[in-house]
């Protein structure tokens, strides 16, 4: 959820599809579930609320990540790099060692 | 409101299940995105969109939600409680297989076929409930652990008449249900260190247990299947307790949901008919467990080992 809230503020149903579309269609959030989540988000400060409007006949809260929420994600980001980097360094190193050879 | 005008009757009846402040300042925001989620859905994913907004506004109601100190505590308790249920399940399979297998060879086939389906509906879900926590899928778990209890109720009916037994085994069926269904999902811990907690309270439980009941010395056994077989169980969930309250930095609400979590069983023991001696077990042990864990941390107070809060 932090990372449908970093490039841009959204609303929930926004942050729905968002996260529908930065899982590649695995993870499909329910009001429920998003609502606890921001319930949590909200508390945490890692999220604000940015504002409210009408659009369509319906008003919509639109959510933001604060300053802690960006930073937390930046760190999340750095952490998962690492492993990426870390994991690529060993299946290269892997494919140049014979089978069964220790390291 | 106009807004509301424009959101289904059904999502204006489940807004309405929210408490009013919180109603208040999310309502409108909650019925516009409940009406463009459930846009088009009809059936079963209609009605998982309604029952998962009704279950967020009533723990919100109960004060259960993933926010409130209860909930937390909670979420600490469930899957304890969950591994504890699958434990003792594990540990009455062995003692069952020991003392049936040998009665089900001489049996005529259609015992054995009744046998075995009651076995199987025993013991599958509590096994499918721990083999769905330790790989994190904690929904899956939890309804498998519903199941179980609601079978274990089942059989109890069928076996047990009405008394101190039945009472006991609904003061733990209904503790252990009310445990892991009001938790709130969300803040279950499914990560390596949650999983591996689960697995190896269900496995000390089990092996615990298992261990009590083979003492084989005929004279000891009836006082230990009296009184310490049943305070084994507190004796793993106090282990896992001062292992957390002696962290560097414990979760305390956590910790008291882990306490929480052996509480269905000191109901059954108390009810039937044991309760001075599970209650006083049970305050020795759990209390025990606090003690120490307040004494690791002052120890780490005294020698300044206490990492300094971050800026």
């Amino acid at each position: 959820m932090l990372t449908a809230l970093a490039d841009a503020p959204r609303h929930g149903y926004a942050i729905i599809q968002e996260v529908l579309a930065i899982s590649e269609g695995r993870t499909r959030l329910r009001t429920g579930t998003l609502y606890t989540a921001l319930d949590r988000l909200l508390q945490q400060g890692l999220v604000r609320v940015e504002g409210e409007e009408v659009v369509g006949g319906r008003l919509r809260r639109t959510f933001a990540l604060t300053e802690q929420g960006k930073d937390l994600l930046t760190e999340e980001t750095r952490r998962l790099r690492l492993a990426v980097l870390e994991a690529e360094r060993r299946l290269g190193g892997a494919r140049l060692r014979p089978s069964g050879a220790s390291a | 409101m106009n807004e509301q005008n424009t959101v289904p009757q059904a999502g204006r009846r489940l807004i309405g299940l929210y408490p009013a402040r919180y109603r208040e300042l999310y309502g409108e925001d909650i019925a516009a995105t409940f009406a463009e989620v459930t846009e088009g859905l009809t059936g079963r994913a209609l009605l998982r969109e309604r029952l998962d907004l009704a279950s967020h506004a009533l723990r919100l109601r109960l004060g259960i939600a993933s926010t409130d100190p209860a909930g937390r505590i909670l979420a600490g308790a469930a899957p304890i409680a969950l591994a504890l249920g699958a434990g003792v399940c594990v540990s009455d399979l062995l003692w069952i297989m020991r003392d049936f297998v040998p009665v089900f060879t001489h049996a005529r086939p259609g015992q054995v076929v009744r046998g075995t389906l009651v076995f199987v509906l025993a013991f599958i879900p509590w096994i499918t409930a721990l083999l769905c926590a330790a790989t994190g899928r904690w929904r899956p778990a939890r309804a498998a652990a519903v199941l179980a209890v609601a079978l274990d109720l089942v059989f109890s009916g069928l076996i047990l008449t009405v008394g101190y037994g039945t009472l006991g085994e609904l003061c733990r069926v209904g503790g252990l249900a009310a445990l892991v269904l009001l938790a709130p999902p969300d803040l279950v811990d499914t990560a390596r260190r949650g999983r591996r907690t689960v697995v190896a309270v269900a496995v000390t439980t089990a092996l615990t247990l298992t261990w009590v009941w083979a003492i084989p010395i005929a004279e000891w056994r009836p006082y230990i299947v009296a009184s310490l077989a049943d305070l084994w169980l507190f004796v793993a969930v106090a282990a896992l307790l001062v292992v957390h309250l002696s962290a560097r930095r414990p979760d305390r609400l956590r910790c008291v949901g882990i306490a929480l979590a052996a509480v269905p069983w000191l109901l059954e023991y108390s009810a039937g008919g044991n309760a001075e001696q599970a209650v006083v077990g049970f305050t020795v042990l759990i209390g025990g467990a606090f003690a120490v864990g307040g004494v690791v941390q002052l120890i780490r107070r005294m020698l300044g080992t206490e990492p300094a809060e971050p800026a």
